[in-house]
Formats: structure tokens, C-alpha cells, sequence
């Protein structure tokens, strides 16, 4: 594999794994399930 | 108003809307579109597309399908209706979120079903004597789907017990409801899936050189196949519409079902930080394992040219015919290949049952029937209109169902919510419901991009397509005299489906109408 082809690679599954350990830190961190208290059908 | 389910957990809607978005396109198209457009090159439309598209359409669902539920409606028209009020048609547009799923659903269970059967095959050593080459392999598979009789199989018995096998796991799973069917599903489903994935993700990177006459085919070779970019087919306007397309399918935006999966939120439950993290999933499943699994060892059994012509053959002689003939070349290949298939399996039954969501839902929200009966209505009703898909499979049933359910409906559909969400409901107002509950805020330039250019790009994927290729489909000059006959049987057969979900809708209304005047709601 030509040096750009590493580059790609690394840099795009850089980009998504480092996202997708952003979103489940920022989901795991909360003290709480972040679930509104009320429920979604007594609005109308 | 009647009291509507609720996802049990954060964790679980999130897995459930990966599960919808992660599907067989994941593991086999991703990486062909890639090879055939530009490798690595790719990749910068791809992600192009990812933002000013595929992440735009994910919160607009998301976001509606949530404010929707709110007002009891978990599909498209009624949610739709629940944006724009004063509009009594646009009601109508939200059928065609309810009609993509069904079409989907249709011909997507019977593929699912191959995968469940070659599962089989592998442990049972089934086709062991038609892997001595490609052409074997083409075979035992067109056999298998009645194509042709052979050898292998005598008709579609065997192809028909597996479709009914899958068809009622998926009918159980939707049966059982949001949180103890799909949901539940989704969170045993979906970690196994990523086992899978990673564990034979880590097999084909690690075969070496199999052939020590050839040591240029390996799977870093295989890798470079993939990725090495050719930054010239940048130019090539196909390119980027290759790249839009497979971000749509891969997200499962524009189909309908995230915003009926989002109408089972809570009210301040999140949707921001949710739909982040269920696109992020999919992408790690498409982008990391996907790419390198089936063109890796491609090109280490059949080198580049190989791979090549490989590639050209389709997601379906990827899948059913190279794979399983690679799994036979190395030790317990019979377990690699049930792994790959039951891998693949999972991800085509997290898809389907979220395709058959918003028609259930729609029985159950808009005319009060109950679960059991909607889920016995829809199985039911999809049972039949999955036969021509069986038994028309060589005829252009599929492709025809594919085209209109899987690729038109969905850029469509998607430029339908994306101009009722931003425009009419009004992006100011849309915005303060996207961020009602939301655990991470969306940077503010989203609200151009939401405005202005995601509709801007999907009317004008519509417009390419309508000049490029919309008379020719229309007139069906693609397709071969002889597919024509059962070509415009299936058309006439999507035209009436719609219309029957048209006259579903107004007397869905009518009702709800009469029963708001005699105060019974």
C-alpha cells in the first residue's frame, strides 16, 4: 500500500473511532440514562 | 390518546437505530463502490456526503420522529400532519414513508434468507463439492435461488424453507414489540455482530501470503487496493453521486423507520447525542470492518485482477460466491464461513424488522388496533407480496422493487422532511426542539447546512437523475424485452400498494375527525 493509502486510512478510521469514543464517553459519563422524565403521548 | 411504548433504555434505542443502519450494504457495498470510484479517494466524498447529508437527515429524523410521537404518531403522514397543520395534503407526501419500508421489506427478507440457508450450508458441508471454482460456486447459487436446475438443488424448496424460517423470526421479533422485541434484539444482536466483525476482520488481515509464488497477493496489498487513492476521479461528477448514494443507504435515512424508531423517545430524551453515536456506529462497521474483510481477501486468493473482476460481479457473488470459496481455503473454514454468514445475518435482521416498524406502527397509532392484530395484518399482507420476489427473482422483480423502494423513494422522502423541517415547521423552531433534552449541542453552522444545503444537494441528486435517467426508467428502456411483462406487473402492483396506503391515510383522518367531534379523543 502506497504511503496515501495509509494516510487515508488512518486519518478516516482516526476520524470515526475517535467520534464514536466521544459519543459513548459523553453517553457513559452522564450520571443518569439521560431520559426525559415525562412520556411522549399525553401531549394533544 | 392511547399510551405508546417507550424504548427501555438509552443504550438500546441507540443499538436499535445501528441495527436498522447496518445491514449487508455495510460489509459488501461500501467497499465495492469504493474500489470502482476513485479508492481512498473515496473516502472524501464519502464523508462529504456524511456531513452535509447523511448527519443533517439522521437529526431531522430523529428530531420529528420524536416531536410526532409526541402528538401519538409513529409514521410519516402523522407526523408530517403534526408539522404543518394547516396543510390537508401533505398527509399524503408521509405515505411514501410507510411505502419504501414495505417495498424494502418485501425482497430485503428474502435475501436475509440466503444468508440464513448458506449459514446452514457451511456447517452441513452443503456445498463443499461446488467449491472448486467461481463458476461452481455461480452455480450452487442459482440453484439455490431456482434459477436454473442443477446438480445442487432440484428447485426452491430448500431457498423457500429458509425465506419462511426468516420471515417469522422476523414477524416474532416485531410481534414482541419496541422494547422486548426490537430492542431486545438489538442488545444481544448487536455486540455479537461487532465480535464477528472484529474476529474475522482480524483473520483476513492476518492470512499473509497464501501462495508463496505470488507474495504481491496479500492483505496489505488488499488494503492498498482499497485505499491507495486515485485523486483524478474527483473530477468525475459520478463519483460524488456514488458517494451521496451510499451514505443514504448506509444510514438508513429517508426510508421512514428512524422516524418511527425516534416517535417511541420521551419527550426530553435526546436525540442529539443518540443519532451522533447510532451514525458513528454504523460507520465504524462500514468504514473499518467492512473495508476490510471481502476486498482484502479478494485480492490475496485472486490477486488484484482478480479482485477486480470480482468487484465488477456485485455484492451478491461477493457474499455467495467468493467468500464461502475463500473459507475453504484456509483451516476451519467451515466455522470462518458460518461466522461470516450468521455475521451477516445479524445484520440483515436488525434491518429488517425496523422496515417493518412503520407499517405496524401506522395500524396500531392511526386506527387503534391493537399490536398482535397489526403485526398479523402486516405479516400477513408482506407474505404475499414478498412471492413474486421468490419465484420472479431472474425476471427483474427484485431490481425493479430495489429501484423504487431502496433508491427513489428514499432521496425523495428525505427532500420532503428536509424542506418540511427547516422550511415550513421553520428552522428556528426545529432547532429548539432538536436541542429539547439533548445531551450535546449541534455546532451552529449546522443550521445553514440543515437550511440550505442539504435540500439544496438532494434536489439536485433529484434533478440529475430525472434528466440522466428518469424517461428511459420511466419508459423502462432498461430493462430486457423479455422482464418487461412482469416489470409493469410489478409497477402496477407498487402504484395500487400506494394508492391502497393513500386511502388508509384519509380514512385514517376521517375517523380520527369524526371521533375529535364526538369528543371521544
Amino acid at each position: 500500500m502506497r504511503p496515501a493509502g495509509w494516510a487515508l486510512l488512518i486519518a478516516s478510521w482516526g476520524i470515526i473511532i475517535g467520534a464514536l469514543a466521544f459519543c459513548f464517553y459523553k453517553i457513559f459519563s452522564k450520571k443518569s440514562d439521560g431520559q426525559g422524565e415525562e412520556n411522549n403521548g399525553n401531549e394533544n | 390518546m392511547k399510551q405508546r411504548e417507550n424504548w427501555g433504555s438509552k443504550l438500546g434505542v441507540i443499538l436499535a437505530v445501528a441495527g436498522s443502519a447496518v445491514g449487508l450494504g455495510n460489509f459488501l457495498r461500501f467497499p465495492v463502490q469504493a474500489a470502482q470510484n476513485g479508492g481512498g479517494a473515496f473516502i472524501i466524498p464519502y464523508f462529504a456526503a456524511l456531513v452535509f447529508l447523511g448527519i443533517p437527515l439522521m437529526l431531522i429524523e430523529w428530531t420529528a420522529g420524536r416531536f410526532g410521537g409526541g402528538f401519538g404518531h409513529g409514521t410519516a403522514p402523522g407526523i408530517f400532519h403534526s408539522m404543518w397543520r394547516k396543510n390537508r395534503f401533505i398527509k399524503y407526501f408521509g405515505v411514501v414513508g410507510i411505502f419504501g419500508p414495505i417495498i424494502i421489506f418485501i425482497y430485503y427478507t428474502y435475501i436475509e434468507s440466503w444468508l440464513l440457508g448458506y449459514a446452514f450450508f457451511s456447517l452441513t458441508s452443503r456445498y463443499a463439492s461446488a467449491t472448486s471454482t467461481l463458476e461452481t460456486m455461480k452455480e450452487f447459487l442459482r440453484g439455490y435461488q431456482g434459477a436454473t436446475g442443477n446438480p445442487y438443488f432440484g428447485g426452491l424448496k430448500t431457498a423457500y424453507l429458509f425465506f419462511v424460517l426468516t420471515f417469522a423470526a422476523n414477524i416474532l421479533v416485531v410481534y414482541y414489540g419496541i422494547k422486548k422485541g426490537i430492542e431486545k434484539l438489538a442488545t444481544w444482536a448487536m455486540p455479537l455482530l461487532f465480535i464477528l466483525g472484529i474476529i474475522i476482520t482480524i483473520r483476513v488481515l492476518t492470512l499473509g501470503v497464501v501462495d508463496l509464488a505470488m507474495p504481491d497477493r496479500n492483505p496489505i496489498n488488499g488494503l492498498g487496493f482499497l485505499w491507495n487513492p486515485d485523486f483524478s476521479q474527483l473530477r468525475n461528477a459520478k463519483v460524488w453521486l456514488a458517494a451521496a448514494g451510499q451514505v443514504f443507504f448506509t444510514l438508513s435515512v429517508g426510508i421512514g423507520v428512524i422516524l418511527t424508531y425516534a416517535s417511541y423517545l420521551k419527550k426530553r430524551q435526546d436525540v442529539v447525542l443518540s443519532g451522533l453515536t447510532s451514525a458513528m456506529t454504523n460507520e465504524f462497521v462500514e468504514v473499518v470492518l467492512g473495508a476490510s474483510i471481502v476486498i482484502p481477501a479478494a485480492v490475496t486468493f485472486f490477486g488484484v485482477s482478480g479482485a477486480t473482476d470480482i468487484a465488477k460481479s456485485g455484492a451478491f457473488n461477493l457474499s455467495f460466491v467468493t467468500m464461502p470459496l475463500i473459507f475453504t481455503k484456509i483451516p476451519l473454514g467451515a466455522v470462518w464461513a458460518f461466522m461470516w454468514f450468521a455475521l451477516l445475518f445479524l445484520a440483515g435482521i436488525t434491518s429488517s424488522v425496523s422496515l417493518a416498524t412503520p407499517a405496524i406502527s401506522f395500524l396500531e397509532d392511526e386506527f387503534d388496533i391493537s399490536k398482535k392484530d397489526a403485526v398479523m395484518i402486516f405479516g400477513a399482507v408482506t407474505f404475499v407480496l414478498c412471492q413474486p420476489a421468490i419465484f420472479l427473482l431472474g425476471q427483474g422483480v427484485v431490481d425493479e422493487l430495489d429501484f423504487w423502494g431502496g433508491t427513489f423513494c428514499l432521496v425523495l422522502f428525505a427532500a420532503i422532511e428536509v424542506i418540511l423541517f427547516s422550511w415550513v415547521f421553520g428552522i428556528d423552531k426545529a432547532w429548539d426542539e432538536m436541542h429539547l433534552g439533548a445531551d450535546i449541542r449541534v455546532p451552529r453552522f449546522y443550521r445553514f447546512i440543515i437550511k440550505y444545503v442539504t435540500p439544496t444537494l438532494l434536489l439536485t441528486i433529484l434533478g440529475v437523475w430525472f434528466y440522466q435517467e428518469g424517461l428511459s426508467v420511466i419508459l423502462m428502456k432498461n430493462v430486457a424485452p423479455e422482464n418487461r411483462s412482469t416489470v409493469l406487473y410489478t409497477r402496477i402492483n407498487l402504484a395500487s400498494l400506494f394508492a391502497i396506503l393513500c386511502v388508509l391515510v384519509k380514512t385514517a383522518w376521517r375517523r380520527r375527525e369524526k371521533m375529535l367531534a364526538e369528543g371521544k379523543i
